[in-house]
C-alpha cells in the first residue's frame, strides 16, 4: 500500500501540478478523471477486493446470446 | 485537430506493422489449441481472408486523407454518434494495451524471471514505454526495423537449428478436423493480429507519404507479417506435430529442442529475448494509441500529463480483467475472437459505407 500511494503521489507530482501551473482546467479534468479511476482500480485490487471483469462479463453476455464457439 | 505532430517515414510504418503483428507470435497458442496440425492453414486462410478487411482499412486511409480513426468517425457520424464510437474505440485500445501488458507480464514470469513478481515486470514495462511516448510517434517506431530484421533472422537461424527434428509428416493427418474449427482458427488468427492492424488508422495522419503509397507500405507490411507468424506455425508443428497443442508457448518448446552437440543448446532464450522486445514494441505503440485517442476525444492540447496516469489506469484495470492465464486463453478462444469484430470490421465498413452513402468527406477525392 505505501509503494502504492508513493507511485500515485509521484505521478501527481511529475504530471498535475504543471498543469495546476498552467491553468488548463479542461486537461485538469480529464486528468483527475484517469487518475481518481485508476487509484480506485489499484486500491480495490491491493486489497484483494474482486472487481467484476468487463472481458468476463461481455464473454457471458455474448454466450447467452449464443454468440460463442 | 492532430496532437502529436510529429512525422514518421513510410517505411517505419510498414516496419511498425511487421513488428506489431510479429509480436503476436505469442499468442499462437490460442490456435493451436483449436486447429493443431492444421494452424497453419487457419493462418493462411485468415491471411487471405483478412486482406478485405486491409481493404478497407485502406479505403478509409485514401478516403479521408489526413484524418485519423477519431476524425473520420466524427465526420462520417456527427458529434453525437462520433463520440459514442470514439468511446467504445477508447475502451478497445485500453483493453488491447491491458491484455498485452499482462500477456508479456506472464511471459516473461514463465519463461526467464520466475521469481520476480509480475507486476513489476508489468510496471517497468509501462514506466519504459512512458518515457519513449513522451517523445512522440517518431521514438514510439523508430526500432520497428531493427526489431523486425532481429526476428526474421532469429526466424531462420532457428529453422536451421531445429531442422534435423523436423519430421514433415507432423503435418499428418491433414483436413481431418471438422468445418467449425477451421473457421474458429481463422477468426482467431484474423482478429487477433491481423485485425488489431485497426490502431494504425489513429497515426495514418503522422505518416509523411501519400495517402495511395500508406495503403501500399500497409499491404505489404501486413503480408510480411503474415508470412512471419505462418513460417513460424509450420516450423513449431514440424517440429512438435499435433502436441502442439499441448504447450502454452510452442515456439519456446521448439528451439528448447536445439541440440547441436554439447556447445549449443539453450537457443529459447534468444526466442524469449526477441519476443520480449517485439512485445514491448507492440504494448509501447498501443499505449501511445490509447494516449492519443484519449487526449483527442477530448479535444485536449496536449497529451503528455496523461501519459503516466493511463500507465497506471492500463496496470490496475489489467489486473481485472481474467483471474488466470487459463481463463484469458479460454476467453481468446471462444468469445473474444468474436467480440472483437465489432472493432476490426464491423465499425469501419459500417464507416465505409456510410461514407459512401452519406457522400462524405465533402471536399475529398470520392
Amino acid at each position: 500500500m505505501p509503494l502504492l500511494i508513493m507511485g500515485f503521489v509521484l505521478i501527481a507530482l511529475i504530471d498535475f501540478i504543471p498543469v495546476i501551473r498552467k491553468k488548463d482546467w479542461g486537461l485538469a479534468a480529464v486528468f483527475l478523471l484517469i487518475f481518481v479511476s485508476a487509484l480506485v482500480f489499484s486500491v480495490l485490487e491491493i486489497n484483494n477486493i474482486k472487481i467484476p471483469s468487463i472481458m468476463e462479463a461481455a464473454g457471458n453476455l455474448m454466450k447467452s446470446i449464443g454468440l460463442s464457439y | 485537430m492532430q496532437i502529436d505532430k510529429r512525422k514518421i517515414p513510410g517505411s517505419v510504418m510498414l516496419f511498425s506493422v511487421v513488428c506489431f503483428i510479429q509480436a503476436s507470435s505469442l499468442l499462437t497458442a490460442f490456435l493451436a489449441g483449436v486447429t493443431f496440425q492444421d494452424s497453419w492453414f487457419a493462418i493462411l486462410i485468415g491471411t487471405i481472408a483478412g486482406l478485405p478487411m486491409i481493404w478497407i482499412y485502406n479505403m478509409l486511409i485514401s478516403r479521408f486523407p489526413g484524418k485519423n480513426l477519431l476524425e473520420i468517425l466524427s465526420e462520417v457520424f456527427g458529434k453525437v454518434l462520433g463520440k459514442i464510437f470514439g468511446v467504445m474505440y477508447i475502451w478497445f485500445f485500453l483493453t488491447l494495451t491491458s491484455l498485452n501488458t499482462i500477456d508479456m507480464g506472464n511471459f516473461v514470469k514463465l519463461t526467464i524471471m520466475e521469481e520476480t513478481p509480475r507486476l513489476i515486470l508489468m510496471v517497468l514495462c509501462i514506466v519504459v514505454g512512458a518515457w519513449a511516448i513522451r517523445y512522440g510517434i517518431g521514438v514510439v517506431s523508430r526500432y520497428s526495423f531493427l526489431f523486425s530484421m532481429i526476428s526474421f533472422i532469429i526466424l531462420v537461424i532457428g529453422i536451421f537449428l531445429v531442422w534435423n527434428q523436423m519430421d514433415f509428416k507432423n503435418f499428418l493427418p491433414m483436413f481431418t478436423l471438422p468445418v467449425k474449427e477451421y473457421i474458429q482458427g481463422t477468426n482467431i488468427i484474423l482478429t487477433i493480429p491481423f485485425g488489431e492492424l485497426v490502431v494504425f488508422l489513429m497515426i495514418i495522419p503522422n505518416v509523411n507519404i501519400p495517402p495511395q503509397k500508406i495503403s501500399k507500405m500497409f499491404f505489404i507490411g501486413y503480408l510480411l507479417g503474415g508470412i512471419h507468424i505462418l513460417v513460424v506455425m509450420a516450423r513449431d508443428i514440424a517440429v512438435l506435430g499435433n502436441t502442439i497443442a499441448m504447450f502454452s508457448l510452442p515456439s519456446l518448446v521448439t528451439l528448447r529442442l536445439v541440440h547441436l552437440g554439447e556447445a549449443l543448446s539453450r537457443m529459447e532464450i534468444l526466442f524469449a529475448v526477441v519476443l520480449i522486445m517485439l512485445m514491448f514494441f507492440k504494448i509501447t505503440f498501443l499505449y501511445y494509441v490509447t494516449v492519443i485517442t484519449i487526449a483527442q476525444f477530448f479535444n485536449l492540447k496536449e497529451y503528455k500529463p496523461l501519459i503516466l496516469s493511463i500507465g497506471a489506469l492500463i496496470l490496475s484495470y489489467g489486473l481485472t480483467l481474467y483471474v488466470s492465464p487459463v481463463k484469458h486463453t479460454l476467453s481468446g478462444q471462444e468469445i473474444t475472437p468474436i467480440f472483437w469484430i465489432l472493432f476490426e470490421f464491423l465499425l469501419p465498413l459500417v464507416t465505409l459505407v456510410t461514407a459512401a452513402i452519406r457522400k462524405r468527406p465533402k471536399t475529398g477525392k470520392v
